[in-house]
Parts: C-alpha cells; sequence; structure tokens
C-alpha cells in the first residue's frame, strides 16, 4: 500500500487526530445516528421471516426431532475420537482426500450459481450431487480461484481451491459416493453436523459429511481452527 | 480456543444502532446505510451462525464489512445510475429541530466514508463499531500497530477535512463559523 503507516505523527497531526475522535464521537453520540425506526421493524421482519423460512424447508421428518435439534444446536461438544463411524471402510482414507485437497487447482475458478431464493446460501456452479460448493466470497472474504477433478481409491474427488486477501488457499473437497469412514480427531458437533479435526505437519482438515457426502476442508496450519470451523460449518442446519 | 457457539438470533437486534452507524461510515449516505444493514442482516440470519467468539459484535461488523464489499463489486459490473440529491431529501422532523448537529453529524459520517479504504476501515471499526484494537487487526488483516497509526491518521483527515468553514469551540469541539 501507499500510505506510510510508520511514519511518527508530528504534534500538529496529534492535535488534528484529536479534533477528529471528537468530531467522530460527537457524530455517533447524535441521536439522528440512531437506526430508524423503519429500519427496525425490517430487521425483525426479517428475523421472523427467516425463522418462518427454516422451519419450511425441515423435512416433515424432522418435526418430530425439532426439540431435540433445538437442544442441540445450542449444545457444542467437544471430544476426542478414534478412526470410526458408519461410513465406508473400503474408501480411500480422509488423509488421503486431504492430500488431494492440498494439491494446486488446474481448473478455472468456479462462478457463482444463479439463484432465486434471496435467504439461500451463495453456492458457485460446481455441485458434487447433491451438494454445491459454497461461494464464501460475500460473507468470508475466501474467493474461489480454482477448481480440479481427481479420482481417489476408486472414487471421485472434485476440488475447489479458495483464496483470501493475504494469499493463503484452502482445499475444499467433495468425495461422490456413500460417506467415507471417519477419520480420527477432535470432534466438535454443531446442531446435527460432526466436524471432525485433524492436524498435520503444516496442516490442519476438517471433515464432515453433506448431504450423504464426505466433504474435507484443508488448509495451512496458519489458518486459525476458528476460522476454519466457521468456514466449514457455514450451511450449518 | 472458546468453545464455538451459535448467534442467537434474537440478540442480534441488539447491536443495530451500532451496525448502524458503521453502515453510514462506510457508505456516506443514511439511504444506503439503511440497504447495507438490511442485507447484512437477511444474509446473517439465514442460517444459524458458529461464533467461536465472545463478541457478536465483531462477527456483525466483520459480515457488514464483507456484504459492503461485494456490492461495491457488484455495483461497478452494473450500470451506473444518479442518485438523489441529499438536499432533495423529505425534511425530517427530528433533524428538523436540531439543524445544526443533523448537519455535522452527516458530514462527519460523508467525510469518514470519503476516507481511503485503509484508513476508513479501521476508524469505522474502532471509532464508529467500538471494537478494540485486536479485534480490528484481525478483521483488516493488520497488526495492531499498523491499526493504531492508521486511526490517528483517519482522525486527523477527517478534523482537516471539516476544517474549513469551521472553528474550533471552547470544548474542542468545531462549530460553524
Amino acid at each position: 500500500m501507499s500510505f506510510a503507516d510508520d511514519i511518527a505523527l508530528d504534534p500538529e497531526d496529534r492535535a488534528d487526530a484529536q479534533r477528529g475522535a471528537v468530531l467522530v464521537a460527537a457524530a455517533i453520540a447524535d441521536p439522528e445516528a440512531r437506526a430508524p425506526a423503519r429500519l427496525r421493524e425490517d430487521i425483525e421482519a426479517r428475523r421472523a421471516a427467516a425463522h418462518a423460512l427454516g422451519r419450511r424447508r425441515r423435512p416433515r421428518w424432522a418435526g418430530a426431532l425439532a426439540g431435540l435439534a433445538a437442544a442441540a444446536i445450542a449444545a457444542v461438544l467437544l471430544v476426542v475420537a478414534g478412526p470410526g463411524g458408519s461410513g465406508d471402510p473400503s474408501g480411500p482414507s480422509v488423509a488421503a482426500i486431504a492430500r488431494v485437497a492440498a494439491l494446486p487447482t488446474s481448473g478455472p475458478a468456479p462462478r457463482p450459481a444463479a439463484s432465486t431464493d434471496p435467504f439461500g446460501d451463495p453456492s458457485l456452479a460446481v455441485r458434487v450431487g447433491p451438494v454445491a460448493f459454497p461461494d464464501w466470497e460475500a460473507e468470508f472474504d475466501w474467493s474461489a480461484s480454482g477448481v480440479r477433478r481427481s479420482v481417489v481409491g476408486g472414487r471421485d474427488v472434485t476440488t475447489v481451491s479458495y483464496r483470501n486477501p493475504r494469499g493463503v488457499v484452502a482445499g475444499y473437497a467433495i468425495v461422490d459416493g456413500p460417506p467415507l469412514a471417519r477419520g480420527a480427531g477432535r470432534v466438535v458437533t454443531l446442531g446435527t453436523t460432526t466436524f471432525v479435526l485433524s492436524t498435520t505437519p503444516g496442516r490442519r482438515t476438517v471433515t464432515w459429511v453433506e448431504r450423504e457426502r464426505t466433504c474435507v476442508l484443508d488448509a495451512p496450519a496458519a489458518v486459525p481452527v476458528r476460522t476454519l470451523l466457521r468456514l466449514a460449518s457455514s450451511r450449518v442446519t | 480456543m472458546p468453545a464455538p457457539r451459535p448467534l442467537d438470533p434474537a440478540a442480534v437486534g441488539d447491536h443495530i444502532d451500532r451496525l448502524y452507524r458503521a453502515a453510514w461510515a462506510l457508505c456516506g449516505t443514511r439511504e444506503d446505510a439503511e440497504d447495507l444493514v438490511q442485507e447484512t442482516y437477511a444474509r446473517v440470519l439465514a442460517k444459524p451462525r458458529l461464533l467461536t467468539h465472545d463478541d457478536d459484535v465483531g462477527y456483525l461488523v466483520q459480515a457488514l464489512r464483507n456484504t459492503f464489499r461485494s456490492q461495491l463489486r457488484t455495483a461497478s459490473r452494473r450500470p451506473r445510475t444518479e442518485a438523489f440529491e441529499q438536499d432533495a431529501e423529505p425534511v425530517d422532523r427530528r433533524s428538523a429541530t436540531r439543524p445544526d448537529e443533523a448537519v455535522a453529524a452527516r458530514e462527519v459520517f460523508d467525510r469518514i466514508a470519503s476516507l481511503p479504504e485503509a484508513f476508513r476501515d479501521v476508524l469505522v471499526a474502532v471509532d464508529v463499531a467500538g471494537l478494540s484494537y485486536g479485534e480490528t487487526a484481525a478483521l483488516v488483516g493488520a497488526k495492531e500497530a499498523t491499526v493504531t497509526s492508521r486511526l490517528y491518521r483517519a482522525r486527523a483527515r477527517v478534523a482537516r477535512d471539516l476544517a474549513p468553514g469551521m472553528d474550533r469551540g471552547p470544548a474542542g469541539v468545531l462549530e460553524r463559523g
């Protein structure tokens, strides 16, 4: 950037900075800077509409489990678990998928998918079965930067790479076919979705199952766990 | 790392004033600020959200900033339309009783919005939204020392931009000359 951030302020600049702070404080204390009533009403209506839409989206069988789900979403469990679960033991390992997810992508950046639902999750025009890759640009500032298709252990694996403004790249792989056996790692449960966090030298991986497809998000260890979890859980229901 | 927790949708409305002020300072007009806050809340409320820290405001400000940047990118790809002049707005009953204060607040937010992005984002996060220097550093991807430097420079630029036609009053508050 062109700004000389490290140049010390001279006394005149310092006085201006103090005046500026006073001006800003006065502006935000002005009653005019409070949100208008119509905006408050609009937000409340959106909150109610989003809640109602979420209820309509639930499958019928979920109605009986609504109480349990509501309780579960408030309870986030952190445990350490070994490999296992009810996944396909004959499929490739999650670790193998993570290694593929970390490879450079070769195809161009996928475009956003057309959407008619204003409350829908932004998605890319790339999908594996029923699962579309998310578009994280608006919400998280991670832009899709490439795509690659591979075959691992007889399974089709599609990887989309995402890049943040600092140039850090994460790989999001979705494995076609039935869910894989769960890898070892720390388990985080949010709502009805279980995430497994694992680490290898220099890398972090989070794995979960979405609509019967195994999803693996792999990133350099420099990406904080909370960021990785926030990305992975962006479509949790 | 603190245990992740879901964002409480019922509580997000508690921060609407801070979000609105931050949006006004980003956009420069109240009308655009309302649109930005609406869009931000629509996105945030679209599904359950997982927070990994205690502060809802930090998450909401980040969502607001990302939505603003997304809107800028989208707008740059569309044909441009001219906005109505601010002077053509209907008279607001509240501001009509205190015209000097209303003009001052509007001018301050307008000046903040016209700052270079790196300065504007820091000032909006710290002074307008009330985030800590650490939260702001994480938000803008800079060191805390850089945040401090940019914040001081942003405040100074706002004061200098507003200086023509204004004098400093006895309490250090700028007044119309």
